[in-house]
């Protein structure tokens, strides 16, 4: 008796995912590439990104803020005594991001769509995004192409961060690189910025949510800054003003104006739909709002972990009618037992229990850089002429200096207008080759600009498998 | 290649007609030689002949022997085998015995059985009634120490709750750890949690009352025959069949309580404001201020006016902990005639926690049915069906403030529980949840519908020849909920969830099985068959927001919609296989088994594997030169070798779809949908291979006083399905591709013996160890040494290596923490570069021991297990033992922090907010907080006593048992940690395995 057998055994045992989907039927047309665009943005809301650390974690690495460690549960308690490894870590969040960029960038041109706007618009915002993020890695990871130290364990120190722009579709792509210098990467930055400016519509065309022009040479002005390039950077600032619909809040609405959404100064701001973003113990764990805010005694009586307040230094740096006063309140938390302290209300909840917009470039900030740009280029006057229009706007009477000195002036400006929003504090103080001194509180003292702790160590199992393409860096 | 075309080829065996001499008829009974009741069932057989029945319900038989006589063979189930010549009789009574050296007894080997004498590949054997009364919910719980090489981790004191087995050590990294559960035929899904809100077994489905035996496949040859699968042993599951004879009812009943472990002994409050005050005063004047100050900011801080004065204290721990109570009740019946056999059964389990509202209650049915319908038909089925009930806190690893137990011991003490009102204190000192309120208003519930069912038919189509068709599924619905109230402030606006799960596996096979003596002396057996299984996992959530009143529970009441999900995950598997064995005079014996196997998850070119083993066995007491020698029963050395499949570990994301390059979901932004790259592809991918080597010998001495079993073995998993690291900087964290090799070795040895056995005294060991070793003998490409998903792998360390900072305890004259750089040298502020390697998870041995001791109806058993040379971190510790310098409670061994210099302490000075400046957090993960984690525990203490049959007979019962016992009474380690026995690296929050103390009853009729 012999029995045979004939099956069709490949079909027998044939499955197709569901819940994704193969490359090719994920990139098919405009609206696919879309898609993949919203996961950029997506990524950048995360919390250890521009979701909060961008905002917060370097006003506790600089001067502007004190934990106050009873009330924190253990939020920021390393990063404001500035310890080991207490840093930034974007590194995984940037280079998934990177890599959604090149794959648009790379590849969108080369779709059948007939919708050539579409196409351009996403290519300009996968640019825009792309520098972004590349800037973010370079000034946390690196030192600014003229600022490297010539002492201290970074003397010469010259790498910025692992340089890619093709997409990586298989497994051969991902083959180890090597950091590029400071300059590879910020001529990298220039070029998308250029190329987004040209492809990107204006803000009124789109929204301040999403990339569009005026946010476009608004960075290109403020890597012009960072690369001490200041006239080109003062073109890109007009530019970037001549493309905006972006005004100044007036006199009288600072304290208010954070609560609008968006921002009538943004040029580009993150948005966050609490029923699907901040949902669940999101907003309790991981927001701003829960960093800064007092436990229960909040204007919206939420459970925190605030243990982040301004600075006593900060808060000495207002004249006493400065509108942005104002966004401070004194307050017990219900837990410190009456023992009361200064509070932001810079994240109010605006967008829902736990919810506020991420406000990555606004108009004080583009109009404080230009007078900086202005004044290094010697036009102080020109300088002045800016920041007294902002001041204007805040109520804020003292004179402004018409000298050198109102360089230190714009930078304690920034200090008072930008506090807690894009770690500018932090930034301006690296950019400037700084010394750090630490709010007295905090015991640190000063933290001089060669010490390693300007820059943020890289992941270590990212060393350990490419230390010859990417060494960490110093004292790490 | 993308059809295959096979050949199944059954051997055409021409079995010649035996011409039947003159016969005449022969009867009788058999009995048992004990207590001298009728045995039915047992097989009686003319020698050398096809010509048997069995006794029947009485213990009779009739049978046709030739003229002459010959010799009957009489055989059972643990009865010792007996071949008696007829002679001249017509009638034949026969009282048999049980075989107390085991051989016989009958081992379950996949698609057949076998006689223990006969097995040549390493299978671990535990029975039915040893777990029959034990007070857990799923049997793997209960064949923790049991059998060597086996290692048990339960995954905590959740009633109900998930366990990890893991047979002759892991070998994989990302293939699946955990071995082949088989119930009756049917591969069933198994290994982590069925739910999301709390822990909960799928192997609950099964109610350890219902089992007959349970069969451990430990080495490659005798898994093969499952091939692809067997890459961590099998485990196979026989549940209770009827027998025919009268019908039994059977009920046992027991009730107990169960108390929580908890080796934390934590501060009050007082002690607790003594450590803050000092660690304010020492930052304070770190910054250049005055201790005093410091102490009066700590004062202010935390509302104490006079820290001399009585501070009130609250103990959370207790507040979270109560006395858990446990009842379980089993009925069945079984019983039937010649045709037709069943066993039904029922029970009904309510375990409560030791954490208040931890909670697990299950029913279960069950019906066992056999059904002969002609001399060549036959037909079998089990029917199970479950419903079980989970609710319990977070068990989630980490730092969560809602995890009952981070939460029970991390929150200050100095925080009432609760406000003057009676109404529950939310505002808290150094956390937003008060967790005791948590406990009582959080829901957190899994509800599961299963069955594990089968149908069988056979056809013994000729003497020794049977074709068996199988189906079999494993099925269940699972629905979580999950609603957290807005009265929980950090909750706002207060959020629900539910989530239904369906999990549809089944299986079927058909098989022809042949086996056939030829001679007297060539006893041959083949069988050969072809499997398929299908397994598809679906579940479908949403979540709302905003709920009017605590009061309404269900989503629809919730105002905002917040997230619906649905997901998707599914393969299938088609094999081939085949075996043969042979021995010859019962003396020397092998065994071939080849498979080969297709798969849905790997890449499109790999699909298919084929897998074999072989393995030879001489029993040595069967040669003419050991058969006069007496104190032997049996001696039988053995030898295999195999390589069996891994595949990969289902329950990772993509674990069916490995080797494809994927988009997914990619988040969503201003209310757009995104899509984003998640998986490279490699279409090479395929499965990873386990090939082991054993060589085994098993003895037995004196009449069965002494027996067991000695393997060695060899394990080395190669090809194996491992994510080479990718630079982050490509966007993509690694990707799956087969390499590198884990190679685990070891020893497993079991002993019985009898001590004792005196007029009605008995005293019986049972001791049985595993040795293992582990290493990772080589990665992808060459490399030395990679970190995938923040687990780091080293070759030539084993794996579970514990990759940290080296700490060197407290500077005597300043008490700050000091650590060893990578040259050894003492440093305050250690370097990423100066972690090394200071433990792996891997223990050296383990195994249990136990003793049974019986006079008269009195029995008692005591069962260790045991485990030794295992590091663990301590992630617990890291919060507890922090010398005050956060706001977390403490345990009192920080009261011995460095508070002068010259002193000799490991706990580093007071300082609030960790690392000094220009310091180390010393509460950052370093070897502080890694510690061995062996022990020993008393896993069971049984004491029963069978009431004297006098007395039961007279109440028309037929057994009656009483019982307690103990589980968990008593562990002896050096581990500070939570629970030794749950000593992994993840390990915050763990709800450590209760103390519990049960009694019952055994009633059968």
């Amino acid at each position: 008796m012999i029995c045979l057998v004939s099956i069709s055994c490949d079909d027998l045992i044939n499955v197709e995912p569901r819940n994704q989907i193969a490359p090719d039927a994920a990139l098919a047309d405009a609206a696919s590439y879309e898609a993949l665009v919203i996961s950029i943005y997506d990524r950048l809301q995360t919390f250890t990104y521009w979701g909060r650390d961008m905002s917060l974690l370097g006003e506790t690495l600089a001067d502007n803020a004190f934990v106050v460690t009873s009330q924190a549960s253990g939020r920021y308690t390393g990063t404001i005594r500035n310890t080991r490894n207490s840093h930034f870590n974007i590194w995984t969040t940037a280079y998934a991001a990177i890599n959604e960029c090149n794959t648009v960038i790379a590849t969108i041109d080369d779709i059948d769509d007939p919708d050539q706007a579409k196409k351009d618009q996403l290519k300009g915002e996968a640019l825009f995004l792309r520098a972004l993020v590349y800037f973010d890695l370079a000034r946390i990871y690196g030192y600014e192409p003229t600022k490297v130290p010539t002492t201290g364990p970074g003397a010469g120190w010259d790498k910025s961060v692992i340089l890619r722009t093709e997409p990586v579709r298989e497994a051969a792509d991902a083959a180890l690189q090597t950091r590029a210098t400071q300059t590879e990467v910020y001529g990298q930055i220039e070029q998308d910025l250029i190329n987004a400016g040209r492809l990107l519509p204006k803000d009124n065309e789109m929204t301040v949510f999403r990339a569009n022009k005026g946010a476009a040479y608004a960075l290109l002005g403020k890597i012009y800054l960072y690369w001490e390039k200041w006239d080109k950077a003062v073109v890109n600032f007009d530019s970037a003003l001549n493309n905006t619909s972006a005004s100044l809040m007036q006199a009288g609405d600072y304290a208010t104006g954070f609560k609008s959404i968006p921002n009538d100064e943004s040029f580009f701001e993150i948005n966050f739909i609490q029923s699907v973003e901040v949902a669940g113990v999101e907003g309790v764990n991981n927001s701003a709002f829960s960093y800064t805010q007092p436990t229960g005694t909040n204007p919206l009586k939420l459970s925190t972990y605030g243990g982040m307040t301004p600075s006593a230094e900060l808060l000495a740096l207002y004249e006493p009618n400065d509108d942005r006063k104002g966004i401070f309140y004194v307050s017990a938390s219900s837990t410190s037992n009456g023992v009361t302290y200064t509070w932001s209300n810079k994240y109010a909840g605006a967008g829902g229990v736990y919810t506020d917009n991420i406000k990555v470039i606004r108009l004080a900030d583009v109009l404080l850089m230009k007078a900086e740009a202005l004044a290094m280029l010697g036009d102080y006057s020109g300088a002045a002429d800016l920041v007294t229009e902002l001041r204007t706007q805040r109520n804020a009477t003292a004179p402004v200096p018409q000298d050198a000195s109102i360089i230190d002036f714009i930078a304690q400006e920034r200090r008072r207008e930008l506090f807690f929003e894009g770690s500018h504090r932090w930034f301006d103080l690296k950019r400037r080759g700084q010394p750090i001194t630490k709010a007295a509180a905090t015991a640190v003292g000063t933290i001089a600009y060669d010490d390693y702790r300007l820059l943020a160590p890289i992941p270590n199992a990212e060393v350990i498998l490419n230390p010859e393409g990417l060494p960490q860096n110093p004292n790490y | 290649m993308k059809r295959i075309l096979l050949c199944l080829t059954a051997l055409c065996l021409l079995i010649a007609g035996e011409l039947r001499a003159q016969e005449r008829t022969v009867s009788g009974r058999v009995t048992s030689s004990e207590d001298g009741s009728p045995l039915p069932g047992v097989n009686v057989l003319v020698k050398g002949t096809t010509q048997g029945v069995v006794t029947d319900v009485n213990g009779d038989y009739k049978l046709s022997v030739p003229q002459e006589g010959g010799i009957l063979v009489f055989s059972f189930i643990g009865l010792k085998s007996q071949e008696i010549a007829v002679g001249s009789r017509t009638t034949l009574d026969v009282p048999m015995s049980t075989d107390i050296t085991q051989l016989s007894e009958v081992i379950v080997t996949g698609y057949s059985t076998q006689e223990k004498r006969e097995v040549t590949g390493s299978i671990s054997s535990v029975k039915g009634d040893v777990i029959e009364n034990l007070p857990m919910q799923t049997f793997d719980r209960a064949i923790q120490g049991r059998a060597a090489g086996v290692q048990v981790v339960s995954g905590g004191g959740q009633p109900g709750g998930g366990v990890t087995v893991n047979i002759r050590g892991t070998g994989t990294i990302n293939g699946t750890a955990q071995p082949l559960y088989i119930v009756d035929g049917v591969q069933v899904n198994s290994g982590g949690t069925f739910s999301s809100v709390s822990t909960s077994n799928p192997l609950s489905a099964i109610n350890p009352a219902d089992i007959q035996s349970i069969e451990i496949l430990k080495d490659a040859a005798a898994g093969a025959i499952y091939g692809a699968l067997a890459g961590n042993g099998v485990v196979i599951i026989t549940t209770k069949r009827g027998k025919a004879g009268k019908t039994k009812l059977k009920f046992a009943g027991q009730y107990g309580i169960s108390e929580q472990y908890n080796p934390y002994e934590v501060l009050n409050a007082t002690q607790w404001l003594g450590l803050k005050m000092e660690a304010y005063g020492n930052a304070e004047q770190r910054a250049g201020g005055s201790y005093a100050d410091g102490v009066a900011t700590a004062l202010n801080d935390f509302g104490v006016d006079d820290p001399n004065g009585p501070i009130p204290s609250y103990n959370w721990v207790d507040a979270i902990l109560r006395t858990g109570k446990t009842q379980q009740y089993d009925l069945s019946l079984s019983g039937g005639d010649e045709k037709t056999r069943f066993f039904i059964s029922g029970s009904y389990n309510n375990v409560g926690g030791t954490v208040i509202q931890s909670n697990f209650k299950r029913g279960t049915l069950r019906a066992n049915l056999d059904h002969r319908l002609s001399k060549v038909f036959s037909m079998e089925t089990s029917l199970g069906l479950t419903g079980s009930d989970t609710q319990g806190p977070s068990v989630n690893s980490g730092f969560f403030t809602n995890g009952a137990f981070t939460g029970g011991l991390f929150t200050p003490p100095i925080n009432p529980i609760y406000n003057e009102d009676g109404t529950f204190n939310q505002d808290l000192i150094n956390t937003s949840m008060n967790v005791v309120q948590l406990l009582n208003q959080e829901l957190r519930r899994a509800g599961a519908f299963q069955t594990v069912s089968n149908l069988a038919f056979n056809a013994d189509v000729l003497p020794g020849l049977r074709l068996r068709a199988f189906g079999g599924i494993d099925f269940a619905d699972v629905k979580d909920y999950n609603y957290r109230p807005s009265s929980i402030t950090a909750y706002a606006p207060g959020t629900g969830s539910e989530t239904f799960r369906r999990f549809i596996n089944w299986n079927t096979n058909y098989t022809a099985n042949y086996n056939k003596k030829f001679n007297e002396v060539h006893n041959f057996g083949i069988i050969g068959g072809f499997e398929y299984r299908h397994v598809a996992n679906t579940t479908l959530g949403a979540a709302t927001q905003g709920f009017a009143s605590p009061s309404y529970r269900l989503l629809s009441s919730g105002a905002t919609p917040t997230s619906a999900t649905s997901t998707f995950t599914s393969y299938k598997l088609a094999g081939f296989f085949a075996n043969a064995k042979y021995d010859f005079k019962d003396k020397y014996l092998v065994s071939a088994t080849i498979r080969y196997d297709g798969s849905s998850r790997f890449g499109a070119n790999y699909k298919w594997g084929t897998f074999y083993g072989a393995s030879a066995g001489w029993r040595l007491k069967a040669e003419d030169f050991l058969s006069s020698v007496n104190f032997l029963d049996d001696l039988k050395i053995r030898a295999s070798y195999g390589v069996v499949g891994v595949q990969p570990n289902g329950t990772q994301s993509n674990g069916d779809f490995l080797s494809l390059g994927l988009y997914g979901n990619g988040g969503q932004y201003v209310g757009k949908p995104g899509s984003r790259p998640t998986q490279l592809a490699n279409p090479d991918l395929t499965w990873e291979q386990s090939a082991t080597i054993n060589l085994g010998l098993d003895y037995s001495f004196f009449g069965g006083r002494i027996f067991g079993a000695v393997d060695f073995w060899k394990k080395n998993n190669t090809q194996l399905l491992l994510q080479r690291q990718l630079p982050i900087d490509s966007g993509f964290g690694s990707i799956f591709e087969n390499a590198g090799e884990v190679e685990n070795k070891g020893i497993d040895f079991d002993i019985n013996t009898v001590n004792i056995e005196t007029s009605g005294f008995k005293w019986t060991t049972n001791f049985n160890i595993g040795f293992q070793k582990n290493e990772l003998v080589s990665l992808n490409g060459g490399l030395k040494t990679s970190t995938v998903n923040s687990v780091r792998y080293d070759v030539g360390e084993p794996l579970g290596v514990i990759y940290t900072y080296e700490y060197a305890g407290v500077n005597p004259a300043d008490g700050r923490p000091m650590f060893y750089d990578k040259n050894n040298n003492i440093t305050y502020n250690p370097t990423t570069t100066d972690q090394r390697v200071v433990g792996n998870n891997v223990p050296d041995f383990f195994g249990g021991f136990s003793n049974n001791f019986s006079y008269k109806g009195l029995s008692l058993e005591v069962f260790f297990n045991y485990q030794y040379g295992n590091e663990s971190s301590i992630q617990t510790a890291q919060v507890l033992e922090a010398s005050g310098m956060f706001n977390d409670n403490q345990v009192t061994s920080q009261l011995g922090r460095w508070t002068r210099p010259g002193q000799i302490t490991g706990i580093p000075r007071a300082f609030e907010g960790g690392a000094e400046p220009g310091g180390f957090d010393p509460t950052n993960f370093s070897s502080r907080y890694v510690q061995t984690a062996s022990y020993i525990r008393l896993k069971q203490i049984t004491l029963s006593y069978q009431l004297p049959s006098s007395l039961i007979q007279r109440l028309k019962m037929s057994n009656v048992n009483v019982f307690v016992q103990a589980i968990n009474l008593a562990t002896f380690t050096n581990f500070r940690g939570d629970d030794p026995e749950l000593a992994l690296n993840n390990n915050l929050n763990q709800y450590p395995n209760p103390r519990q103390i049960t009694g019952g009853v055994t009633i059968e009729f």
